[in-house]
């Protein structure tokens, strides 16, 4: 993806809600893509998808293993999204039709969009249930997906992308809906299936933590703008635009308590607002003239990039 | 030792077969703050709807400041007199406020209620929108006006009218963005210093339960199976479930799936 530009209509008539997108997958890697509301972190990979509301345009290229996906027929279309990449979502309940069977579910999709007869698409239907840790999967073909909780539906959800090995998996909040000890399980599954099959993924989620734990790259986003490119494991350590420390430092601890935490003052901006200089000026404390004027230059530091005019200062003493 | 503000008596609560609530017990001390951890179906919602009296319990009872409230009230009088010990916040910023309403009438609308007179309601509005740290003009807004951390300033700001002892946070802040999150969690903890108020929290969400709560309870399947300080049931869980549900929450270093099955 590069320098992308995507206006949705708005009452008055278009709004932009991604401003110079710049994001790079490379084969089989994992990249998180951590952003509060508005930040535009869903249509990015909504973008990547070509999966964007009516009426939206566009600017800048989104291309995969070197094809335009803006230039791609309907067909062509339907078949990147089926064996290229495929996405699952925060709500599978709304992804899934609640008066199919899930074998009608998977199998109806097969048969449409990879040709395959019914019973092969069954037999492996029921391959990638048992994939995705699926009890008893010959049942749960005949089960309606309202039978089901919600993490065994994500995995349901998970499997279906499974019948297409797609080489990219585009996972936009997979697990926020799920309780803990069930998103530590389906994050699981999500990193060992990946891994396994040289998957790439682009994870979209607001949980810092979550995205550094199963991703190789964060990219912190923030109205509409990627601000901070670095390496998860370098995350906590090594973070530098002003944004990305103020969410590490604003979560409560698990391992402590203080009196206080520090929030980050005012409301997550969104890309459709307009302003002058830098996003996040107007919270930011380190916030300077040239900040309130000037839209901030992408700089390159060791750890990767960051969308700040004080990329070389010294604004906490250990980096 | 001063009376406990709330005690909870082998509560339990059946729909039909199933047990929602299994014997719970717990006491909050006037001004004391207490977790409810638990994930879906772990009847922590349950026993928060039976403290303020919108489900019945089975079985048990109820006393908040040695009153029986073990049944739903009877009347406006009774209804008003338990709104003033006990008060909730729900998840949901945008369902619990009626869209139609003003901020202010929505305020105005309790405090009457509560028996205040329409004279001095007005400037009692003034009052809450202000120890939410919101300005005065929000008063005049309608819900659909303000952000999501705005309407559930708001919502406290309708819990706190009444001057209730106890406010119970039903995964209050879980829906909110990171950086609004910690402005909630820093006003609840200003409000609890200015006014003395108890909180019962009930959530999943562990970091935010240290945070705010001195002791608590956790619960699994309608059954308590831990309880304790918070710091030191988090520290150093003795039941196995406490203890996935730890490992459970990511952090620097960890790997997904420890422990865990869906």
């Amino acid at each position: 993806m590069e320098d992308l530009t995507l206006d949705v209509p708005v009452d008055s008539g278009h709004g932009r809600i991604l401003h110079g997108v710049d994001l790079t997958v490379e084969a089989g890697s994992a990249i998180g893509i951590v952003g509060e509301s508005g930040s535009g972190k869903s249509m990015t990979v909504r973008t990547v998808a070509a999966l964007l509301p009516p009426g939206a345009s566009t600017s800048g290229r989104v291309s995969f293993d070197g094809d335009q996906v803006a230039d791609m027929s309907s067909d062509r279309l339907r078949r990147y999204r089926s064996s290229q990449v495929a996405m699952i979502f925060q709500d599978p309940r709304a992804a899934i039709n609640p008066v199919r069977k899930v074998g009608n579910f998977l199998v109806e999709n097969a048969v449409t969009n990879l040709g395959w007869s019914r019973a092969r698409a069954r037999e492996k239907a029921i391959d990638v249930l048992r994939e995705v840790g699926i009890a008893d999967p010959e049942r749960r073909l005949n089960a309606f997906p309202s039978e089901l909780s919600g993490g065994l539906l994500q995995r349901v959800m998970i499997a279906s992308t499974l019948l297409y090995e797609p080489e990219l998996l585009l996972a936009d909040e997979p697990t926020t809906a799920l309780d803990v000890t069930t998103q530590s399980a389906v994050m699981a599954l999500i990193d060992r299936l990946r891994r396994e099959r040289g998957m790439a993924m682009v994870f979209v989620t607001h949980d810092l933590e979550l995205a550094a734990a199963v991703c190789d790259t964060i990219h912190v986003m923030y109205a509409g703008r990627i601000v901070e490119k670095i390496p998860a494991s370098e995350l906590h350590e090594r973070s530098r635009h002003p944004y990305t420390r103020a969410l590490l430092d604003a979560r409560p601890r698990l391992d402590g308590r203080e009196s206080r935490l520090r929030a980050i003052p005012g409301q997550p901006l969104s890309g459709l607002e307009d302003v002058t200089g830098c996003a996040f000026a107007a919270r930011c404390p380190f916030a300077v003239d040239i900040c309130r004027t000037d839209e901030p230059p992408v700089v390159a530091v060791e750890t990767g990039e960051i969308r700040c005019h004080r990329a070389h200062d010294r604004l906490w003493g250990d980096s | 030792m001063t009376d406990p503000l709330i005690v909870a008596r082998n509560l339990r609560k059946e729909y039909g077969d199933l047990v929602a609530v299994d014997d719970v017990s717990f006491e909050v001390a006037p001004g004391g703050s207490l977790g409810i951890v638990g994930e879906s179906g772990s009847g922590k919602t349950t026993v928060a709807k039976m403290l303020v009296g919108l489900e019945r319990p089975t079985a048990g009872r109820i006393e908040i400041a040695g009153t029986d409230c073990s049944a739903p009230a009877k009347g406006w009088r009774e209804r008003s007199r338990r709104a003033q010990s006990l008060q909730i916040v729900f998840q949901d910023p945008y369902s619990s406020l009626d869209p139609r309403q003003s901020v202010g009438d929505a305020l105005r609308e309790v405090l009457v209620v509560a028996g205040l007179g329409r004279d001095r309601t007005q400037a009692r509005a003034r009052e809450l929108v202000d120890l939410v740290g919101m300005p005065e003009r929000v008063l005049g807004s309608r819900p659909s006006a303000l952000s999501g951390g705005q309407r559930q300033r708001v919502a406290i700001a309708r819990a706190l009218a009444t001057e209730p002892r106890c406010v119970i946070l039903d995964e209050s802040v879980a829906a909110l963005d990171v950086s609004i999150q910690a402005q909630i969690l820093n006003l609840l903890a200003d409000i609890r210093e200015r006014t003395g108020v108890a909180y019962i929290l009930v959530s999943h969400d562990l970091a935010v339960v240290r945070h705010v709560t001195d002791d608590v309870i956790v619960m699994r399947y309608g059954a308590i199976v831990e309880r304790g300080q918070t710091g030191t049931v988090l520290d150093d869980p003795q039941h196995p479930y406490t203890q996935l549900l730890r490992e459970s929450v990511p952090r620097p270093g960890w790997v997904p799936g420890a422990g865990a099955t869906t």
